[in-house]
């Protein structure tokens, strides 16, 4: 099965003096739940961009089912972005609409599950609910479709700890080896369990590509006490 | 794809531009109730001068309002559904850029024109009053004669002067949404300060299509017309004749820029977005 996701040389400046990516190189595979770490600043998100199309790569390139990001990329990626991107007037059931009208791979009914099951009405306007709230909503959303690969930039940061127990088990229900789930986080311990592979990335490098396994056996050490060690202030 | 966005690009214009039109309409119906239908041949001259003044200072302000909303709202929705936190899910949909700038030209393109089509009924409900009407009907042949409806153009309907008049006017309001929207995202390529990048671009612009404009009249020689100097008072002049020559060399003029500056903003779309 071809990788899910390549990098060649991705390299993002946003000016002359600093590279935010520095000549990244990487492959993935399907069938796993990746951890992207590293301290703030150190090019997770910049990396996550790159793959949704929404930077333009300064030099390499990126490839998501083989292909450069476009049109066909955008269909197999589900992303949640680190901030808030739904028109905040439409009510929750419009946006649902809109998901299920631009995307093929959208299930209303498992949406709708997802709602009902952590109490949020569809007839709310989005510019009424709590931030917290709306991150659910929009991690309902990016979950709710059948993609090749999650790409989730800090998808429990915002939110109570009942609902973070909920949203990973959703996240552990959609997985499968068809499918691949990167996400981005600074909460280490929260997510460690559930992660297949960790990569850290420092100054815009990839300074660690290690399963969770190894890191275990190898270290004898947790994915979090790695962590921290590496990246000692 | 397209219909699809086409139908929620327009849903959001639809929140703000129905109601600003409505309010206008119904504000130039008090403009003619109150001021202009008030006109009659009893009214003394100072009364009809300042009738007059006022219903045109007031409907000025009417349609500068309503025409640079409507461009503003237009040019706020591209500018917020593209380029801020809302771009983060329009630019990851499964569409291409040139997909999404279409919708947008042709959603904002429709507001425009809806919104010019106001101005003329505005103008219709204000100024067509029936003792206007009569004072018209009175001085017909006159009124023609004045405009230049005159030899080759004597016999040109009023429906086919409206129907010229409608199509010019709508290529300039599409052209006017394209370079709000190219200047949005020419903005876009500043390192910060976008949206006064934009504004200032906007101004370049529409500077650079003046200075343009002077010299394609220059080239077709309608240079010594556009200054007004004394020739244009002599008794050749023809208004209507001029105005016909000059449509023809603006439509064109107007339909190159306008595919420049489509050309320019699909480029900057498609190739040097990054969202911050």
């Amino acid at each position: 099965m071809n990788p899910v996701l390549e990098c060649y040389g991705l390299t993002k400046s946003y000016n002359k003096m600093h590279n935010a990516l520095n000549n990244l190189n990487l492959t993935l595979d399907r069938g796993q739940i990746i951890g992207l770490l590293g301290p703030n600043g150190s090019g997770k998100t910049t990396f996550i961009k790159l793959i949704n199309d929404v930077l333009v790569p300064t030099s390499g390139e990126v490839r998501i089912n083989g292909m450069t990001p476009g049109v066909e990329t955008k269909k197999i990626i589900s992303y949640l972005p680190e901030r808030t991107y739904l028109d905040e007037t439409m009510k929750v059931k419009e946006v649902i609409s809109y998901f299920s009208d631009f995307y093929d791979n959208f299930s209303t009914e498992r949406a709708y599950q997802m709602l009902n099951d952590l109490q949020i009405s569809t007839d709310a306007r989005l510019k009424t609910l709590s931030k917290g709230t709306k991150e659910k909503v929009q991690l309902i959303l990016v979950m709710s479709r059948d993609a090749d690969l999650y790409v989730l930039d800090e998808p429990i940061g915002g939110v109570d700890p009942a609902a973070r127990d909920y949203i990973l088990s959703t996240i552990l229900n959609n997985y499968n080896e068809n499918s691949a789930i990167l996400i981005s986080t600074h909460l280490i311990q929260d997510i460690e369990n559930i992660l297949d592979r960790v990569l850290f990335i420092k100054q815009g490098q990839l300074v660690l590509n290690a399963t969770v396994d190894e890191i275990r056996t190898e270290q004898g050490k947790s994915v979090d006490t790695l962590f921290r060690e590496v990246f000692r202030c | 794809m397209l219909r699809k966005l086409i139908k929620y690009d327009m849903k959001s214009l639809n929140r703000f531009l129905p109601v600003m039109h409505i309010f206008t309409l119904f504000f130039s119906i008090l403009v003619r109730i109150f001021i202009t239908g008030r006109i009659t041949s009893q009214t003394s001259n100072e009364q009809i001068n300042f009738f007059l003044i006022l219903s045109f200072t007031l409907y000025s302000i009417i349609i500068v309002a309503l025409s640079t909303g409507t461009n503003l709202i237009a040019g706020i929705r591209f500018y917020k559904n593209i380029f801020t936190d809302e771009g983060y899910l329009t630019r990851t949909l499964p569409v291409t850029s040139g997909t999404h700038l279409l919708s947008k030209v042709i959603t904002g393109s429709c507001w425009a024109i809806i919104n010019m089509l106001s101005m003329y009924l505005c103008v219709y409900i204000v100024m067509w009053t029936p003792y206007i009407k009569s004072i018209a009907a009175e001085n017909r042949d006159d009124i023609l004669v004045e405009f230049g409806f005159v030899g080759k153009y004597a016999h040109i309907s009023l429906s086919a002067a409206l129907m010229i008049l409608l199509l010019f006017s709508c290529i300039g309001v599409i052209g006017s949404i394209i370079m709000i929207y190219a200047s949005v995202a020419l903005g876009q390529l500043f390192s910060s300060h976008r949206v006064l990048g934009a504004v200032v671009t906007y101004f370049v612009i529409s500077t650079l299509i003046s200075i343009l404009s002077v010299v394609v009249m220059v080239i077709f020689g309608h240079e010594t017309r556009l200054f007004m100097t004394s020739s244009l008072l002599e008794s050749d002049f023809n208004f209507v004749s001029y105005m016909t020559e000059l449509m023809k060399i603006t439509v064109v003029f107007e339909i190159v820029i306008s595919a420049i500056l489509y050309s320019i903003t699909h480029f900057i779309m498609s190739k040097k977005v990054n969202l911050v």
